[in-house]
Formats: C-alpha cells, sequence, structure tokens
C-alpha cells in the first residue's frame, strides 16, 4: 500500500493574555509573538486555522498574522499579443475579432500591465515586468516572441513565412508581505462610521474536496452583520478578497460565530439561540440555510460556543458546560449531554481536543481523556502557565494534547505529583554508584525465544537463542548466526523479512502484529549484541524501507587516524613464492582499514622494482609492461640511482601522466637484503612501512578506485597478502532500525540528521536508539525518544465504463480491472477491506472523493479516457469509454523515537553540505524545499545546535521539487518542471549565493526527479527511472557539459562526500544480483578515466525506498 | 486508568541493593562463604529472585539440609516471601541503612511465622489471588474474570522477568474505570508499628464520595487510629513519604504494587 502525503498541520496553541498580547505554546514554555511594527497592537480575540491567526484588536478592526517563514509568492503573467500586416508589420493594430493587446494566456481577460495590482497593501511587487525568455524548455530571442498563423494555436520560438501572430510573455512576481507580523485588513464602512468586529472564527480547512489551503473565515461585527472572507487560500492569497454579507434569520442577530474544520458553522445569537448553517460543501463554502439547534431543555441560553470535528461545545450563561455529540454524522447532531465541573469559554481544536478557561483564576484547562469513542473527555486538569492570565484561545490542537501527556511535569500543576516524582527518583541518585557493581537478580543475559511463522507459505519452528557465546536463530533447519544477519526489516501484512549474508533474504508471515513486533525487537537486539553495537553511529549511511522504517547502517571505522585494528581476513598466496611478478585483485575495494604486506628479498644486482595499486580492470601479465592503467600509489625502490644508497620513489600516474614524484626519507634496503613492505590505508593518507621506515602518501586519486596491485621488477617474493577490515564491508554490516516514519533522511558530517515525515514536518535525530515496537528492549530507556506523528492518505480509485445501456457503470468488459482498484488496476480493493500497513496507523477520516486529483477532475471528481490504462483528463469527450474517480482516506501514524520535532514548516526536500569539517560550533549549510516549491534555507545550523535557528527564504523565478548541496556551496536543483538548475558560490558569507543557472536536461527532453551532489559528482533521475551523471564538472566549469545516462531502473541515488555514489535498483535492473525491486548498491568502478563507473556491488536486497549516504565518512 | 507512564516506569525501576550472609551457626564449611551482593527489584518477591542465593550458600551447609526451604531474616524478623520486597523494606528497615543486610537460613524454617514457599508457582496462585482480591474491591471482579488465562500469564511473566510493558499491557486493563468515580473501592493495606493485633488495617474506602475525590489524609482519618497523638509520622510507599493531598484513585492507579494493592506503612518520626 501507499501512504501519499497530505497537507497535514501539527498543533500549536495561542492564548490573548490580560494585557492583549498573544503568547504560543511551543516545546513546552509559553513564549510571545513578537511584532517589531505594531508593538501597542493589543489583541482581544483571535482564531487561528495551520498557520494563520486571525484576530480582533483594541480598534475592533480584523488583523491577520501568518505564522510561517514560507514565503507566498505569486506569478502575475501577461500575454503580449501583436498581428502582422502588410503596413506596419507585426505591431499592436490587432483584428476587431482577436483577443486584447495585453491578455492572459487564453486571451478572453484584459491583462494591461499598468491595470495589473496588487490585490492589497499586504502585497508587495518583488520586481518589474520582464519578458520571460523560455518556452517549453526552449530559449527564445531577446525580445521573446513567439510566433504562430492565428490565435489561439500552438506557439514556436521561430518566426516562419506564415507566421501571422506573436506574442510574449510578461512577467511579474507579487510577494506576501505579512508573514509573521499583524496586518490589518480593510475596514467595512457603514454610513461613514467604521462597522466594529466582535468575534471571528476560522476552521473548514477539512472540508472533504476542499483545495489545498482553503480556510473558512467568519466574522461578527456590533450590529449583528455576519461576515464571511472570500477567496481565503494559505497558499495563495492569505488575506482574501472582500466581506460578503451572510443573512441571517430576523431576531437571531449573532454575537458569536464557531466554524469546525470540517466547515461546520454555528452561530449564537443575542438572544441566546443557536443556529447552525446547512448546506455547507466544497463547492459552497457558505451554506444555504439556517436550522435551529434545540437547546437542552427551554430557558437555558448560551454564552460561548465552540465547533469541533465531531462535537459542539457551549458554555451557558451560568458557566454550565455542554456537549452536543454526533455533529459530523447529522447538521443538527444527536444530543447534548452535561460536563461536570464550570468554565467560562471553551475551545476546541481540529482533533477534537478540548481547552477551557474559567474567569475566576483565568487560567486554563485541558479537557483529558478525550477519545474517539469518549468525545467527551474525562476530567478538567489545569496547565502550568507561570503568571499569565488570559482571556482568549485558539487551539489548532493535533496531536498536542498527546504531546503535552507526554511531558507532563513540565505542564500539570499537580504539586503532590512532582513531590512523588522527585522523591522517586531520588532514592536511587544517593547510591546508585555505589552498588553499581551488584548483579541484577533477573537472569537476563541467556534467553531463548520460540515460535512459529509462516516461510513459503509453510508453518515452520523458530528458534532465538541468546547466550553469552554465540546468539544464532533456527529458522527450521537453516541456522544463522546473529553476527551473519545485516537487516530485520517489518513489511506488510504481518510480514519480517530477516536479511543475512545470502541472497535471497528469508521472509517470514506471523500469526498477528505483536508477534512481528516481538521478534523484530528480540532479533534487532540480539544482532546487535552479537556485533557489540552501542549506540548510534548517525555519520552513516541511513536507508528507508518501504515502509517508511529508518535504518542505519553500520559501518564504522576508528575515526581517529591511527593504525585500524584489523580484523583480518587474510588472503595469501603461495604462487606468490619467488617470484618476481605479481598481480592480485583487490574485490571488496581498498578503502580504510585495508592493507597490504609483502615479504620478499632483493636480488644481489637489482636495479629497481615497484609496487603498484592500479585502477580499472586487471591487468594480464603479459600486457603488464604496455597496457596502461592509473596507479593509485605507485612505489619505486631504486638502488641504481646512487651506488650504495637506495632512492623510494612514490608517485601517481592518471591522464596518461606521471604526477609529482614524492623521493623524502632514508631507507635501509640493500640489494640481498630481505625485506618486508606493508600498505596501509588511512584516513588521508596510505601509510607505509618498508622495514622500520616508514612514510605516507595522501591520497591523489580515491583508494576506492584501486582494483588490483601489481608488484613487478627486480624482487623475488615470499608472501603477499591483502588484508580488509571485517567491519568495513558494506554489505556485510548491520542496518539497524530506529523508530519513526519518513520518506527523506539526511544526513551530515558531525552527525546532524534531519527526517522528512511523509507529511512533510521535519525531525532532527537525537542521537540514542530506541522508539517504536524497540520500547523496553534496550534497557527501557526513554533518554532521547520522542512521541512522533505522520499523516498520510490512501487512494482507492472506482472504475466504470461506459455503455450504451446505463452510460457509465461499475460493469466492464470481462478484461477490465475491478470497479475498485489501486491506481494500476491490478489489484482489488474496495472500502471494507482497504487496511492499514500495521497497527501504528489509524484511520483518522471516512472514505472521501477527492476532487482535486493530480490532473485535474470534473465536479464529480470523475477523471475521463478512452480507455485503461491511458492519460486521464477532466473532460468527456466523444471517445472516453472509461472514468476513474479518485477516494482518499486520511490516516495518521503515532509511535516513539529517537527523534524531536520543530517548528510547523512543511518541506518537501532538505539537503545539507557534505563537506562540512564535522567541527562542534562551525555552521553548516542546510536547504529546503518548501511544501510550495520555494526555497528556503536554515540559518544557524551546527552540530551542536542541529535544528538552527530560523529560516530564510532564497528568493527565486522557479520552483523546485528536489535539492542537493554540493562541495563548494554548489546547490544542485531540479525544478517542479524536472529541469536542472545550479547556485554557486553559496558561503557563509554570501549564503544565498548567486542566481540560478538552468542547465538544459539530458537528451531527450526526460523530467529530471531527484538530483544528488557530491563534488564532482552529480548525478540525478528522471521520471522513467534513468539514471544520469553530470559530465566534466570542474572547479573553474562548476556546471559541467552535459549528461550523459549511465544505467536505467534506478530508484533514488545518493552522492556523498568523497564522491561515494550509492543507489536504490529497481528488480528490472542489469546487475544480477538485484532480484527485488529497491536493493541498495554501490556504483564501483568509479575513476578519472572512467567517471561513471563500471557496474555496481549488491549491498543489501529489496524492500528499500531510500538511502543517503551524505554523512558517510568512508570513501565508499 | 494509570496513563502517567514516568510514574509508573520510575516505581517499576525500583530497586535495592541487598547484601545476603548465611547465618553463622549454618556454616559448616572451614571458612564461611563471602555474603553475596544482589540488586533486587522493589516490587517483586524473594523466592523469584534468590534462585542465586540459593545456589551461592547451599552448598557451605551440611548435605542434609541441602534440599531444605531457605528462608530471610533481618534483626530477628523472619521476612514473609508473600510481601513484597519493598514493602518489607519499608516496613521493617527504618534506620534505611544500605545495603540491606539480609540472614540466610536452612534450617528451623519459622512455620509458625511465615508461609512454606515450596515453588515459584505458589507466589504465582499469590499473585493472582491477591489480583482477583483487588479486582473484586475495584470492580466487583469483573475484570479478572473476562481477562482470558493469557492475560494473567502475561500479568505473571511481567513481573517475573522485570518486563514493564508486558506487565502493564495487561495491568491497564485492571486499572480502567468511569470517568468521574473512579474505582468501587480502593485496595489497600495500612501497615501500622505497634499494632500487635493484626498486621495490617483494611476497611472499604470509595475515591469519590459526594463529588469530592478523598485523598490520603481522609484514608487515615477513616482509620480511625488517632496518628497524630502519636507525634508526627509519615506515610511511606515504595521507600517515599507522600503528600497527604495526594487523590486516592491516582494514588491507586499508580503507586499500587503488582498485586494492585497499595501497602502503606505508617512510619513515625524518631523522637
Amino acid at each position: 500500500m501507499v501512504i501519499s502525503a497530505v497537507n497535514g498541520n501539527s498543533g500549536s496553541i495561542y492564548a490573548v493574555t490580560t494585557e492583549g498580547k498573544v503568547i504560543q505554546l511551543s516545546n513546552g514554555s509559553w513564549s510571545e509573538l513578537n511584532d517589531e511594527f505594531n508593538k501597542e497592537l493589543r489583541v482581544k480575540r483571535i482564531s487561528c486555522c495551520s498557520t494563520t491567526l486571525w484576530a480582533i484588536c483594541g480598534d475592533h478592526q480584523v488583523h491577520l498574522r501568518l505564522e510561517s517563514e514560507i514565503p507566498i509568492r505569486i506569478r502575475e503573467e501577461s500575454y503580449e499579443n501583436q498581428r502582422w500586416n502588410p503596413l506596419d508589420g507585426f505591431s499592436n493594430k490587432l483584428l476587431p475579432t482577436d483577443r486584447p493587446c495585453y491578455s492572459s494566456q487564453d486571451g478572453l481577460t484584459d491583462r494591461d500591465l499598468k491595470r495589473v495590482n496588487l490585490p492589497s497593501t499586504a502585497w508587495v511587487w518583488d520586481d518589474q515586468w520582464h519578458l520571460e525568455l523560455l518556452h517549453e524548455g526552449q530559449h527564445l530571442e531577446a525580445e521573446g516572441w513567439m510566433y504562430s498563423v492565428d490565435f489561439p494555436r500552438a506557439y514556436s520560438a521561430a518566426k516562419a513565412w506564415n507566421s501571422c501572430v506573436r506574442r510574449r510573455k510578461w512577467v511579474r512576481n507579487r510577494r506576501y508581505n505579512g508573514l509573521r507580523t499583524w496586518v490589518s485588513l480593510s475596514p467595512i464602512v457603514l454610513n461613514d462610521m467604521m462597522e466594529p468586529f466582535i468575534d471571528i472564527a476560522t476552521g473548514g480547512s477539512e472540508i472533504p474536496g476542499a483545495v489545498a489551503g482553503f480556510v473558512a473565515v467568519w466574522a461578527v461585527t456590533i450590529n449583528g452583520l455576519l461576515l464571511y472572507r472570500e477567496g481565503v487560500n494559505l497558499l495563495t492569497c492569505p488575506d482574501g478578497s472582500n466581506w460578503r454579507k451572510i443573512e441571517t434569520p430576523q431576531g437571531c442577530e449573532p454575537c458569536q460565530v464557531s466554524v469546525g474544520p470540517q466547515g461546520v458553522v454555528w452561530i449564537l445569537a443575542w438572544n441566546g439561540q443557536l443556529l447552525t448553517r446547512n448546506g455547507i460543501t466544497w463547492n459552497c463554502e457558505t451554506g444555504v440555510s439556517w436550522y435551529e439547534v434545540p437547546p437542552p431543555f427551554k430557558g437555558i441560553s448560551f454564552n460561548h460556543i465552540s465547533v469541533g470535528p465531531t462535537s459542539s461545545w457551549a458554555v451557558s450563561r451560568d458557566n454550565e458546560v455542554w456537549l452536543r455529540k454526533g455533529i459530523d454524522s447529522s447538521i443538527l447532531g444527536s444530543s447534548w449531554t452535561a460536563m461536570i465541573g464550570q468554565m467560562n469559554l471553551v475551545f476546541t481544536g481540529s482533533d477534537s481536543q478540548v481547552c477551557g478557561l474559567l474567569i475566576q483564576d483565568q487560567k486554563l484547562y485541558l479537557r483529558t481523556g478525550i477519545k474517539n469513542e469518549e468525545s467527551g473527555g474525562r476530567s478538567w486538569k489545569m496547565l502550568k502557565t507561570e503568571d499569565v492570565t488570559f482571556v482568549w484561545l485558539a487551539f489548532d490542537g493535533k496531536g498536542f494534547v498527546q504531546r503535552l501527556d507526554d511531558c507532563a511535569d513540565s505542564y500539570w500543576v499537580e504539586p503532590w505529583r512532582g513531590q512523588i516524582l522527585e522523591k522517586l527518583r531520588q532514592r536511587h541518585s544517593q547510591w546508585q554508584d555505589k552498588f553499581a557493581d551488584y548483579s541484577t537478580a533477573a537472569e537476563t543475559t541467556d534467553w531463548i525465544k520460540n515460535g512459529r511463522a509462516l516461510l513459503n507459505n509453510r508453518w515452520v519452528n523458530l528458534g532465538l537463542r541468546c547466550c553469552s557465546q554465540e546468539p544464532l536463530l533456527d529458522v527450521e533447519d537453516l541456522r544463522l548466526l546473529a553476527v551473519e544477519i545485516t537487516a530485520i526489516r517489518r513489511t506488510e501484512n504481518l510480514g519480517l523479512v530477516i536479511h543475512y549474508l545470502l541472497n535471497p533474504p528469508i521472509k517470514l508471515l506471523f500469526a498477528s502484529e505483536e508477534e512481528v513486533e516481538d521478534w523484530a525487537a528480540h532479533l534487532t537486539k540480539v544482532t546487535r549484541t552479537s556485533r557489540q553495537s552501542t549506540g548510534i553511529f548517525a555519520e552513516s549511511v541511513w536507508a528507508l524501507s518501504d515502509m517508511g522504517d529508518p535504518f542505519v547502517h553500520e559501518t564504522r571505522v576508528e575515526k581517529e587516524d591511527k593504525d585500524v585494528p584489523c580484523q583480518i581476513e587474510m588472503t595469501s598466496d603461495a604462487s606468490a613464492n619467488l617470484s618476481s611478478l605479481f598481480i592480485h585483485d583487490t574485490p571488496d575495494g581498498f578503502y580504510r582499514g585495508c592493507g597490504i604486506t609483502i615479504s620478499g628479498i632483493v636480488p644481489a644486482n637489482a636495479c629497481r622494482f615497484s609496487v603498484n595499486l592500479q585502477c580499472g580492470p586487471k591487468i594480464h601479465p603479459q600486457e603488464v609492461y604496455t597496457a596502461k592503467r592509473d596507479i593509485a600509489l605507485h612505489i619505486n625502490p631504486r638502488f641504481d640511482t646512487s651506488p650504495g644508497s637506495v632512492e623510494v620513489v612514490r608517485n601517481s600516474y592518471s591522464n596518461n601522466m606521471w604526477d609529482i614524484e614524492e623521493k623524502a626519507g632514508e631507507f635501509d634496503l640493500q640489494p640481498g637484503d630481505r625485506f618486508t613492505m606493508s600498505i596501509i590505508c588511512q584516513k588521508q593518507q596510505y601509510l607505509v612501512k618498508i622495514n622500520d621506515a616508514t612514510f605516507t602518501f595522501s591520497y591523489r586519486l580515491s583508494p576506492f578506485s584501486v582494483t588490483h596491485f601489481v608488484v613487478k621488477g627486480d624482487v623475488n617474493l615470499f608472501d603477499v597478502s591483502y588484508s580488509i577490515p571485517k567491519t568495513g564491508i558494506p554489505s556485510h554490516a548491520l542496518w539497524t532500525q530506529l523508530g519513526g516514519h519518513f520518506r527523506h533522511v539526511e544526513s551530515s558530517s558531525g552527525g546532524v540528521v534531519w527526517a522528512l515525515g511523509q507529511d512533510g514536518t521535519c525531525w532532527i535525530h537525537t542521537g540514542f536508539h530506541g522508539g517504536g515496537f524497540f520500547k523496553g528492549v534496550f534497557g527501557g530507556s526513554s533518554h532521547g525518544i520522542h512521541p512522533l506523528s505522520d499523516e498520510g492518505h490512501v487512494n482507492l480509485y472506482e472504475n466504470q465504463r461506459w455503455n450504451p445501456v446505463a452510460g457509465f457503470s461499475a460493469r466492464g468488459l470481462p478484461t477490465d480491472r475491478p470497479s475498485w482498484s489501486d491506481i494500476t488496476g491490478l489489484h482489488a480493493y474496495n472500502k471494507e477491506n482497504m487496511s492499514l500497513p500495521n497497527r501504528n496507523w489509524n484511520w483518522v477520516s471516512e472514505w472521501l472523493v477527492d476532487y482535486h486529483p493530480p490532473d485535474g477532475a470534473d465536479r464529480e471528481g470523475w477523471q475521463y479516457a478512452t480507455d485503461y490504462p491511458s492519460r486521464y483528463h477532466t473532460y468527456k469527450g466523444s471517445f472516453d469509454y472509461v472514468r476513474r474517480k479518485r477516494w482518499q482516506r486520511k490516516c495518521r501514524y503515532t509511535s516513539t523515537g529517537p527523534w524531536f520535532q520543530f517548528g510547523l514548516t512543511k518541506l518537501l526536500d532538505i539537503s545539507m553540505q557534505v563537506d562540512h569539517s564535522g567541527r562542534p560550533d562551525e555552521p553548516l549549510l542546510l536547504w529546503a524545499i518548501a511544501a510550495n516549491g520555494s526555497i528556503l534555507r536554515r540559518v544557524g545550523v551546527t552540530v551542536i545546535k542541529p535544528q538552527g535557528e530560523s529560516w530564510e527564504a532564497v528568493l527565486g523565478e522557479h520552483a523546485f521539487q528536489s535539492l542537493s548541496i554540493g562541495v563548494d556551496g554548489r546547490v544542485w536543483a531540479i525544478t517542479s518542471l524536472g529541469a536542472p538548475a545550479l547556485r554557486h558560490r553559496v558561503t557563509l558569507a554570501n549564503p544565498d549565493g548567486v542566481a540560478w543557472l538552468l542547465m538544459d536536461r539530458p537528451e531527450g527532453n526526460p523530467t529530471l526527479r531527484q538530483i544528488s551532489a557530491g563534488d564532482i559528482q552529480v548525478w540525478a533521475v528522471d521520471s522513467q527511472d534513468r539514471l544520469y551523471r553530470r559530465k566534466d564538472i570542474v572547479s573553474i566549469l562548476p556546471e559541467g557539459t552535459s549528461w550523459e545516462l549511465i544505467d536505467e531502473h534506478v530508484l533514488h541515488v545518493s552522492v556523498g562526500k568523497h564522491d561515494q555514489v550509492w543507489a536504490v535498483l529497481d528488480l528490472k535492473n542489469n546487475e544480477p544480483k538485484v532480484k527485488e525491486r529497491g536493493s541498495i548498491c554501490i556504483r564501483r568502478g568509479i575513476t578519472a578515466s572512467c567517471p561513471g563507473g563500471t557496474g555496481w556491488e549488491f549491498v543489501i536486497g529489496g524492500g528499500w525506498s531510500f538511502v543517503c549516504n551524505r554523512g558517510h565518512d568512508i570513501p565508499y | 486508568m494509570a496513563e502517567d507512564r514516568e510514574i509508573l516506569r520510575e516505581i517499576w525501576e525500583g530497586r535495592l541493593p541487598v547484601c545476603f550472609t548465611l547465618a553463622t551457626e549454618e556454616v559448616s564449611t572451614p571458612i564461611a562463604p563471602d555474603p553475596f551482593y544482589l540488586m533486587v527489584p522493589r516490587l517483586t518477591y524473594f523466592p523469584l529472585v534468590t534462585d542465586k542465593v540459593r545456589r551461592h550458600f547451599v552448598r557451605c551447609v551440611v548435605p542434609e539440609k541441602h534440599d531444605n526451604e531457605m528462608w530471610l531474616e533481618f534483626e530477628r524478623h523472619p521476612l514473609k516471601w508473600h510481601y513484597p520486597i519493598g514493602l518489607l523494606y519499608d516496613l521493617f528497615v527504618s534506620n534505611s541503612e544500605l545495603p540491606w543486610q539480609i540472614t540466610v537460613h536452612f534450617d528451623k524454617y519459622p512455620d509458625n511465622k511465615i508461609l512454606k514457599c515450596p515453588s515459584k508457582d505458589v507466589v504465582e496462585s499469590h499473585l493472582m489471588h491477591s489480583l482477583k482480591e483487588a479486582d473484586a474491591l475495584k470492580h466487583k471482579n469483573h475484570i479478572m474474570a473476562l481477562m482470558q488465562e493469557r492475560d494473567h500469564k502475561q500479568l505473571w511473566l511481567g513481573l517475573l522477568h522485570d518486563r514493564f510493558d508486558q506487565f502493564w499491557s495487561a495491568n491497564r486493563k485492571l486499572m480502567e474505570h468511569s470517568a468521574e468515580d473512579g474505582f468501587r473501592y480502593i485496595p489497600f493495606r495500612l501497615y501500622v508499628p505497634q499494632l500487635t493485633s493484626k498486621p495490617f488495617v483494611q476497611y472499604l474506602i470509595k475515591p469519590v464520595e459526594n463529588e469530592k475525590k478523598l485523598v490520603v489524609e481522609d484514608l487515615l482519618q477513616r482509620a480511625n487510629l488517632n496518628f497524630e497523638s502519636k507525634g508526627s509520622f509519615q506515610v511511606v510507599i515504595h521507600g517515599i513519604d507522600i503528600p497527604l493531598e495526594t487523590p486516592l484513585q491516582w494514588i491507586s492507579e499508580h503507586l499500587s504494587y503488582p498485586d494492585n494493592f497499595l501497602h502503606l506503612c505508617i512510619r513515625y518520626s524518631q523522637t
């Protein structure tokens, strides 16, 4: 199942203090919303919806504030149209039937540049009118004209003999200037008086079918006018266009209005009556008529109302709290329930949570225990608010109460609880160290876990033994040592996949989800214990499974540049005995911790011999003196240069040239001597030992490109051994799962790791391990583990075919897709049997028609096509015989994990610089793409403060979908239209860099979708899963020259700081070891002469969707 | 419902360092065995954690006593195995000296003072019995009766293997209650020193009466034991004195031992 993204919003709570200030509860403390420009502003009432705050201030006028850092930019366009006539050539003299001189694209509206005005004072122009010189990816000439035979036709850049009309496109950007400040809306003037407002309410963001960013804003004035703000959209027009008056029944002048998240509107009249609006839908935002809600008993009149998603809360004039249930199923709701406890004002959040305000103490109370089945909750709990007193509240409470519960002691004001917790904690602290060596009572070190699971449709017995010697897993007859297991990955439908050194992995199915979690947790614990893994090494490779579970790869090598203690696998070759030519390949690469040891004797008449670490295809013995290979390290002891002494020359060879020789150092090696030479690959250099003398050789070519080594010349060898550190082999290392659910993880040097949820929320790794179903397994520590949530949609398609009798109906041809299916049409699903991947997911809505699917739809949500599968369009053409409708149901993921959330900004993509030094206080470049495609950069990100300080917008013409920061502040990106772009010279001093440089697409004009940049390696994937590499990038030509097609069937690519390339490959890829969709591989054979590499090295099999090696310090 | 995981976790993590020594008169070897040091969970019962202790000492007693049941003694009080360890400590150790010095015996089982405990199954049935008794007070025994055998096993294994989540996944059902009223009665036992007639007092008390939430202080008043006359005192559970204004419902949900009883000890300040 695919869970697609939604534009959710996480909860926030805003309160108005007695002094008229607005304060916000975030990260456990209240902070004031500052406003540089309106310091004197006194707020009376507020209402919030997502990131907007609507307020009525001391002047009784409406003010608006956007708590967002994402700039809202709108591009105004106007087409200048000209027609050719024999007298003037091309001129503005058009035919009477023609479109205006300046018009919209379709020519129907007049768009005279002078008459295109800013919609309100909150907007500013970002630039002047200018011409757009790109037409369908092609560059136009300086004047930007496009030619055609007549209006309206297809236009082309070239002028032809029959070009009678031409047009060009003028563009100008306007920007909303009211971010993080109060903007006053123009008042309503009646009888020369500004009409004073008394109440404001927002909601409606979850009206079924509403366009993204829709907000319903209703207001009430002192004279009893009920007003609706038209055209409000968070993404395009936060302030709306104008107020529309909505009639209310005679005698029912409203004094208060409230809007629920599903758009339900209630008004409270001066006479105490309650009315609800009927007929509000996504295409009829203000509804059609009023109904009176019957009061609980005659004579009661209300003072305050608040509409939530499923029930409305009301406070009577004697401060009794009443709850009206069932407003989601019937317009009037079902029944009234009286709540225990008095409140003056009650506020509901978008997820049914409720806050109350009591006038006596002006403190906030939170209603606890509200659940789906118990919409009234259990009791009121006072929130700790220091000395602040409140008069009003706005509350967009998604997931908010859960978070409050989890950090209970910082919020709740129950003194006895704090005392008890404090005393409980003190019990141990005094003596903990003193008795640290006492043995524990429970014998938990040795245990055996047995169970049963389905393997290839057969029940098998499982046995997991954890003991001090060698933990192991028995799957029926197959015995696996725990150290052989490389990953434990959950799948849908109660599956658990155990990856181990052999491919394919073991795929088990369990009877219940509890068992899957239990086995996953225990297996993870055992495999980590067997590998002596502790903690999490964030500067490694991260990956996401198809389920969105994050994993970190444990290929760690000692951080310090010291001799790496190798657990050596010896490849000793007896054929080396006394030969003078030796060639051996290094099948697992040559990287940090690898080494070669050679022992032999120098013949008495020796002149020279050499040891070469060579790249490229393995050389054949017969061509060893003729064929050329790049040489990463050449060690050449020369005995013939000056008699009686030896000179050891070190060099490298590439591009058919020898580089600069190094020969410093004194060596005690004479013809006739025995010797031992060892070469060890360190962090930035080779460490070479000849007998007792040592020297180093800094890397010129990446040691990782070494494929074989050659010893030749005047030497007789006894023994040669090639050693690699055991932990360093990527396909042998363990992938450890962490709690969390993401669609993107980005790591950087220094261990800064950011992740994006499916809903675009940012999360930062706390550096700990655990969360999710691991609770209690890793010593039970909850340190660094926080609650975590995510939101998504599940899609379902309703398919219909036309027939002459019934018109469109569910009855299709026998070969057709099922009438209810997934997007591919291959799998039949229906509303009842569509289940969520695991129990972390819950449905949070019903099945609703999506009226705004990606390619658009008609008013009922249908998309038409001539046949399946095809391109769908929004209208029914004469030859359209099939149609489909997309249904969506929202679901929410809740769990825990070593991540903390900050801010509410939703992002599409993030990237951090790869060439950060790792110093704790050095600023780290971090750029992101906001949900609307605009570019943001995070200010103040360092290793010690990974969340940084604030977002700054990087203004530009284009919207983007993917970006990646390469070396030297080169930001590569893909526009939302799929074209690559580069921004140079982003430095700390010039954090925005210089303007975007748009580049050509690869041959055939494919649409790129993802990009990743290292130093000279920039790789991209297109919408057809083809993998490209940018050619010829050098520091003086950082944009390179062109794109080179490398491979096909690649799902995702990641380029690291040493230009190492990791990718997720699809099933159809040619690499023979890839047997499943989503296999992780490393590009091999990348050298200066073969920069695209030669093939893939398989790391782990199927089921992965994402990999990030950008924080990985090891050069493969 | 017990929702305050932070408190529950702290309570569960309660540990006591214990130093076990074999009673000198029972040492049969020339050299007395070393004391045995163990960190024991407060919530569990001694028979569940003393296998190692037994193995350590049994070789130092005369062979004919090897199969005898081991029993423990502190300052001449035989320790009742069916009390949770934390309760025993709160009851008997007044100077809160650590480690807790406990003497191990294999001889002269004080049958008249403590019950026999031939195996861990006895502890299990004792725990189940206590849970049923507590549930009878809280929910008229509805929940224990509705629970499956599997849930009962969860409770027992959770305690036996010191697994918080396993235990609480079942125990949380026992802590459920209606929204406003709370439990029917609070299951508690009040241990008052110098009360010779019986080891503890127990009576029926509701968490909410006349819409007023009762607190620990109310509970003490209804005991009619006139504590104040004997000088200042503390109510101790899990090694801490609890504020008297703590609501009974909350304390019962969060501070009960695994047998679902609040074992409250009255401790007078030393004068």
